[in-house]
């Protein structure tokens, strides 16, 4: 899986020092986050959950018959992934999450990601995929992955597609899921 | 018997003839040949027992019930997606059934270049036969055949190409298209619904949601293997453990794990090529925009294969072209989505053309040779897109393109990070040049990981001798593809069944 580290990008060249001085330490950098109601941190920090919050809507504002990614609770299945995976796969998605938050001041935007307009956003991430930055590609391309997977996973997005679906009626989600949304239900003081 | 993570609430401990670790290919076969010869066997499985009640199609609730690192898990540098089981019957769960015999020139080259033994033309195809009988292998029939299907195959031969039917391992199969995702109708032949009963209804007892961690040594043998039961819901150890004394012990834990395994047993000091000559058979793959519907995600995936570029051609010791099986590709709506290029607008409007979309995917035949490595106790996988690979790479899409421009595809994409796109066969060859192979530009694939623990008869040069048995230890065998010493050039399932069952013919004669 990913290795974002903070080594590697010190190292990644371009950009790399500009990252950590203006993140000033990236993951204990925290101020200006909060949840929404419904929402819960469980794999991620409320920073981190956020973040994840701020890239989905700007990969899928509601369009048309396509719901936005933050309707169908994307954020929050990244969040259920990286709970779920070992927990030197967690630390890389976590630090991947990281590193895209304070990045825009490399491609000349003040600001965190998540604090910029979502116009901005996009051409943020636009430039992270067109970046000879590796480990930057590398971060922007798993969590651009995993969004859309969710995504279109979700059965309210089939219609759009012209997707008629599993032939199987009834989900069985895995029990990872079962045991994260007992988690969840705790933590949103709905169990 | 089968016992499992809400079964094992305190220690187990077990003795037998040969406990197998795995339960794909290589440590099904294994298990079920011995215990149909008599023998008792103990199975350890880390993923999850799974049946077709829990199949339900859904692509994110299966990736995190039968996909090896939940479907995220990819190579040290991002580049190539690690696709492998974690669940009983291992990668056969939601492999594609192509049930192809390892290729006389394979085994020639294996046996003449490698040096290749006890496992001649003589010897594999009795096992072969059987297996072929044991998983109704048999070639695609024309119902098996979707549009891309239908529009490749045509492309293929008005090209001039070589294209045949794919040899199926299914019985009674309804198209879904669900292959990956497990087969819910039990039709598809995995290891599942064929050897791993067998095994059963001979007496192994299995042990899922058990991750083998450590191997016992006195000396040269192997005195136990000592296991760790996993909370299934956390991936995390549960507490109890599992203790399985043998007589003897067969790694089969697949071509990413094997290798991996191995080395945390400390094996890598004295065999110092535990974890190199690693393949993978990289898959770059290619859409392609249809103003047909193309429904790629219905019926089988690939029951046509273009086999003319199987074997890379040279002149003058340089390479011209070559050196990988092309098929049509599959792809349900979410991994689609995952893979497809760009996002926002032009990302949405490929995904509400759904239907029109289809493509293709060639397996490369590594010839530059990848690493398996554990450090600070995490396996990464290395897996080299440079050199010759890079030159079948590129080959592959330009070959890839004009196939399905020449089936009648408006658009070709190449998925790249740059969205690379094509309209017209003298357009090709210069975008395939422009293409970045840097580090996740790119969406490859791995589904076929082998070579991490070759065979050979110098201590110094492989890790397995032509027993299967770990150099330098008297009972410790490895049955899975990690044994082959270059890739098979074709789907291996087949060829790791049957050297399986040479392997536990081996293992049986010894154990007298």
């Amino acid at each position: 899986m990913l290795r974002v580290t903070r080594r590697r990008v010190l190292t990644a060249g371009l950009g790399g020092g500009a990252l950590l001085l203006v993140g000033g330490g990236l993951r204990w950098f925290a101020g200006g986050y909060a949840l929404r109601p419904g929402e819960a941190a469980i794999g991620l920090s409320v920073k981190e959950l956020c973040v994840v919050r701020a890239i989905v809507d700007a990969l899928f504002p509601a369009d048309g018959a396509l719901p936005s990614g933050a309707a169908l609770g994307v954020h929050q299945r990244i969040d259920e992934e990286v709970w779920s995976q070992p927990d030197d796969v967690r630390a890389d998605l976590r630090d991947a999450i990281q590193v895209l938050e304070h990045c825009p001041p490399v491609f000349g935007f003040f600001g965190r990601l998540s604090a910029l307009p979502r116009a901005r956003r996009e051409a943020v991430l636009r430039r992270v995929l067109a970046s000879d930055i590796d480990v930057l590609v590398q971060a922007a391309t798993a969590l651009k992955q995993m969004a859309h997977l969710f995504y279109y996973g979700r059965s309210e997005t089939w219609g759009a597609i012209g997707y008629d679906g599993p032939w199987q009626p009834v989900p069985q989600p895995p029990a990872s899921t079962l045991a994260y949304r007992r988690l969840f239900e705790r933590a949103v003081g709905r169990s | 018997m089968i016992r499992q993570w809400t079964d094992l609430r305190e220690d187990v401990r077990e003795q037998c003839d040969v406990c197998v670790i795995g339960t794909g290919c290589g440590g099904a076969a294994a298990a079920m040949r011995l215990a149909e010869r008599g023998r008792r066997v103990v199975l350890l499985e880390q993923g999850g027992y799974y049946t077709r009640d829990d199949f339900d199609q859904r692509e994110i609730h299966m990736l995190a019930k039968i996909d090896g690192g939940r479907g995220v898990d990819a190579s040290a540098d991002l580049s190539v997606s690690l696709t492998y089981g974690n669940n009983v019957g291992g990668a056969s769960v939601h492999y594609w059934a192509d049930s192809y015999r390892l290729p006389a020139d394979r085994l020639a080259e294996w046996e003449g270049r490698y040096g290749l033994e006890g496992h001649g033309a003589a010897v594999l195809t009795p096992h072969f036969e059987a297996i072929e009988r044991d998983l109704n292998v048999h070639p695609a029939e024309d119902a098996y055949l979707n549009r891309i299907n239908q529009l490749v195959r045509d492309a293929a031969e008005r090209l001039g190409w070589h294209v045949e039917r794919v040899p199926q391992a299914r019985k009674g199969c309804v198209r879904s298209g669900y292959c990956m995702q497990g087969c819910a109708y039990d039709a598809k032949q995995s290891q599942l619904v064929t050897y791993i009963p067998r095994a059963l209804a001979a007496g192994a007892r299995l042990y899922a949601d058990c991750r083998a961690e450590r191997l016992v040594f006195d000396g040269p043998r192997v005195k136990a293997v000592e296991a760790a039961v996993l909370d299934r819901a956390t991936g995390r150890p549960a507490g109890p453990r599992v203790r399985v004394e043998a007589r003897a012990v067969v790694v089969a834990a697949g071509g990413f794990e094997t290798p991996a395994f191995l080395l945390r047993q400390g094996l890598g000091e004295r065999l110092p090529h535990l974890g190199r000559h690693f393949f993978c058979n990289p898959c770059p793959m290619v859409h392609a925009l249809f103003d047909e519907d193309i429904v790629q995600w219905r019926n089988i995936p690939a029951g046509i294969g273009v086999e003319e570029f199987r074997l890379a051609r040279e002149e003058g010791g340089r390479y011209v072209e070559g050196g990988y099986l092309l098929m049509p590709n599959q792809l349900q709506p979410a991994m689609l989505a995952a893979v497809l290029p760009g996002f926002g607008a032009s990302h949405r409007a490929l995904m509400t053309r759904m239907k029109q979309l289809g493509g293709t995917i060639a397996w490369i035949d590594d010839v530059e040779e990848g690493r398996v490595t554990v450090e600070d106790g995490r396996r990464r996988v290395h897996v080299p897109l440079d050199g010759g690979n890079e030159l079948r790479i590129r080959d592959a899409w330009k070959k890839q393109a004009r196939l399905l421009l020449t089936a009648g595809a408006r658009e070709i994409l190449f998925g790249d990070v740059a969205d690379t796109r094509v309209r017209r066969v003298e357009d090709i060859d210069a975008a395939v040049a422009r293409i970045d192979l840097r580090p996740a530009r790119n969406v490859f694939a791995a589904p076929h990981p082998g070579g991490g623990a070759r065979m050979g008869r110098d201590p110094a040069t492989s890790v397995v001798a032509f027993d299967h048995r770990v150099h330098g230890t008297d009972n410790l065998y490895v049955a899975d593809p990690s044994v082959f010493p270059s890739p098979p050039s074709v789907d291996p399932s087949l060829t790791i069944l049957a050297f399986s069952f040479v392997a536990a013919d081996i293992i049986d004669q010894v154990l007298g």
